[in-house]
């Protein structure tokens, strides 16, 4: 095969903290060379065109989709899962264990593993149930599953909430040096709530939930984090008062680490005015004063990646009252461009927007980053940095179209995608 | 009659927030016009169109309400009633409307248990919408009817010290009469345990006691919502003795009140829980009945103004 060259390319690299002009040459599987632009000659290639306004940076590692495949294939399947992330610049993304059947045994594992190398697309990697059938009473085989490959343990959507198990899996998770992915919440303060309490839930009627129960049990976790040594993340952290749960945690010297997702980064509550239930998401919507705190904590450091939250749900799901639609909007395809938001609007640079959606989530995996330099995997995307568009659920590639940035204007897209030397969009 | 002007543009009523002083002002003296009118005699203001009441919720009195009121205006009427286990079947809201909608009535007079499901309806059909109670949200007929009874008794709303007391948390009517008494200039007063009283309701416009005794100062008039008995007790208030003890208006705690004081109920009533038996049936005080009749005349009010909206738009 011939040989790919971009020449004179603005690469952003956050593991090798460049953002120089270069040339990179891609082989088979692997980055040939790296070199100042217009200095790779004599060799066969082929160049590849680029506009002046596009980056090369590494594939984004998404640390939370939801895979409906197997169990609800009309609403996404492992394909069209693949081919939104792959669209979206996302090379690695990790799927959640509520399939159907639930991932609590190694037999879902090794299927969903081996049905996804086949597609040759983006990399699945697998987090385990936490608890068997995701009950919160009995711990699954976490041994067993971690060799069967997968990357941590969580309950999902649900909070792992009984404190002996959480106390246990943190233990014994930390044998087979993986993290506990929480999704911070207190069931019996939130059942049947559809919004954040606050006075927009008050004269919408919805019944709301105290932003507080995401650091109440962030909280609880940190001490038995404490007592365990365990490895804990917390998923789509969306409230000041969780961020300032997880600073201490960081600041007491745990192992703490957090993500968050676009709609807490650029929505708020406003949102629900009009009961469209595209906005219904797990955790809701935000006031605007959580939204800047998650904003400013992108920025100094404080949450470590931005995950999509990709959670497709079909359209009859959501064509129903807010009380009774499901929660969650697709995500893998606007997280880059929305992430970009954040520097266009100069909240981040654009070196720490690269950060939080590469080599942050990467090492929150334990995974080796990856990096556009000599002898690594060619795992990168081109982005043209002022391509402007339109986010339309319908024009997404997932089977479901219901996404809580509909009609958003976006800026920034990704112009090709490319894992292990393979263009997969 | 074609000029009588409501100054509302809209084709569906889904709730008092947003509504403007004016249109308010014209229901409430439609509302007092339809009133004094004699009952049961027939207009033709809705001639040749058919309205549908769709309740997802039992109901007796709202039903009635608008049946006798399109009634009155010559329409028809279908009366629907859903039962919540057909929605547990599967039969989702918007494909009962696309039913009903195919018939082509003008009016679907909507009760959900959710809120927001008026709103969601209007943006499927092609119908007026009038919101007969959504979940927790708004129940905009009810403020306007008490509004309407409050007019004729007190002669202005402007002014006015009005106390809403009880279950606020879970209360449409108290969301759309705090809207609307708020709005046109009344001094608003919410009574309720902590455990009733919603997160930011203050930004509503309201003042927020957790003590009767100093809620009911000097008030003129007392709206008491319905404890729901069944569902609350245990949770939201430890029982109907102490919700009593602590919240029951009765004839002791309304001397607190201008001494012409009247207490509203949008029924139906708990006796000896909210309200004590003896002032629910003393007449001199209590404007229950005057909201049962009233409640016709708004809604014929509500009809009308629609009627009216619909008719320029789709001129």
């Amino acid at each position: 095969m011939r040989k790919l060259l971009f020449q004179n390319i603005r690469v952003i690299d956050s593991n090798a903290s460049s953002d120089t002009f270069k040339d990179v040459l891609v082989g088979e599987k692997n980055i040939v060379d790296v070199d100042k632009p217009f200095s790779i000659k004599n060799s066969d290639f082929k160049i590849l065109e680029h506009p002046k306004t596009s980056i090369l940076m590494p594939g984004i590692v998404d640390l939370r989709a939801e895979s409906k495949d197997p169990g609800e294939t009309h609403t996404d399947n492992l394909e069209t899962l693949l081919r939104s992330a792959a669209k979206g610049g996302v090379t690695s993304l990790v799927c959640l264990p509520n399939t159907s059947p639930i991932i609590d045994e190694t037999s879902i594992v090794h299927s969903l593993a081996k049905r996804s190398e086949s597609l040759n697309l983006s990399k699945l990697f697998i987090y385990g149930a936490a608890s068997i059938g995701l009950e919160d009473e009995k711990m699954s085989e976490l041994g067993l599953l971690a060799k069967a490959g997968v990357v941590g343990f969580t309950n999902a959507h649900k909070p792992i909430y009984n404190p002996l198990l959480m106390r246990r899996v943190l233990s014994y998770s930390q044998m087979l040096n993986l993290p506990v992915i929480q999704h911070a919440d207190i069931p019996e303060l939130s059942s049947n709530t559809e919004a954040t309490e606050s006075e927009i839930s008050t004269r919408l009627g919805l019944r709301g939930v105290p932003s507080i129960t995401e650091a109440m049990l962030i909280e609880r976790d940190l001490r038995l984090v404490k007592l365990t040594g365990g490895k804990y993340h917390v998923s789509h952290i969306s409230t000041k008062e969780g961020l300032s749960a997880i600073e201490k945690g960081k600041n007491d010297g745990l192992n703490v680490t957090c993500d968050t997702s676009p709609p807490y980064m650029i929505l708020n509550d406003f949102s629900l005015m009009n009961y469209d239930t595209r906005f219904k998401l797990s955790p809701p919507l935000r006031s605007e004063e959580d939204r800047l705190s998650i904003v400013e904590a992108l920025s100094n450091g404080l949450i470590d990646a931005i995950s999509s939250d990709h959670s497709p749900q079909n359209r009859d799901a959501k064509l129903l009252t807010f009380a009774q639609s499901k929660s969650g909007s697709l995500g893998l395809e606007t997280l880059l461009s929305l992430t970009l938001s954040l520097v266009n609007s100069k909240n981040i640079s654009l070196k720490r927007a690269v950060e939080l959606l590469s080599s942050g989530p990467s090492s929150i995996l334990g995974l080796n980053g990856s990096k556009i330099s000599k002898g690594f995997p060619a795992d990168f995307i081109l982005v043209d940095l002022n391509k402007s568009w339109i986010a339309k659920g319908d024009e997404m590639l997932s089977l479901s179209s219901n996404s809580c940035f509909e009609k958003f204007p976006m800026q920034g897209k990704v112009l090709s995608c490319w894992k292990d030397g393979r263009k997969i969009y | 009659m074609n000029s009588f002007n409501y100054g509302f543009d809209k084709i569906h009523l889904i709730g008092i927030e947003g509504l403007h002083q004016s249109s308010i002002s014209k229901l409430l003296e439609r509302a007092a016009f339809f009133n004094s009118q004699k009952k049961n005699k027939k207009n033709k203001i809705l001639k040749d169109c058919l309205v549908i009441n769709l309740f997802f919720e039992n109901s007796t009195r709202t039903k009635a309400s608008f049946e006798i009121a399109a009634k009155s205006m010559s329409a028809d009427i279908l009366n629907i009633s859903v039962s919540t286990s057909s929605i547990k079947k599967g039969e989702t809201l918007i494909d009962t409307a696309a039913t009903l909608n195919a018939m082509h009535p003008d009016f679907l007079i909507l009760r959900h248990p959710n809120s927001g499901a008026a709103e969601m309806l209007s943006k499927h059909v092609q119908c007026s919408i009038i919101n007969a109670g959504d979940g927790r949200h708004e129940h905009p007929t009810q403020a306007l009817l008490d509004a309407a009874v409050i007019k004729e008794k007190k002669g202005k709303l402007e002014g006015l010290k009005i106390a809403i007391c009880g279950d606020i948390l879970n209360s449409r009517v108290a969301r759309s009469n705090i809207h609307l008494l708020t709005n046109m200039g009344a001094i608003v007063n919410v009574i309720a345990p902590p455990t009733l009283i919603p997160v930011g309701i203050e930004q509503m416009g309201v003042n927020v006691f957790h003590d009767l005794n100093s809620g009911l100062e000097s008030v003129d008039i007392i709206m008491i919502l319905r404890l729901q008995n069944e569902r609350m007790i245990g949770s939201e208030t430890p029982s109907k003795r102490e919700y009593y003890e602590l919240f029951g208006i009765n004839e002791e705690n309304i001397k607190l009140a201008n001494k012409d004081v009247f207490i509203m109920h949008p029924g139906p009533m708990n006796r000896g829980v909210e309200i004590d038996s003896l002032l629910a049936d003393n007449n001199e005080r209590s404007l229950i009945s005057a909201q049962v009749e009233m409640g016709v005349s708004v809604r014929m009010a509500c009809l009308e103004m629609l009627k009216l909206s619909r008719d320029m738009i789709y001129k």
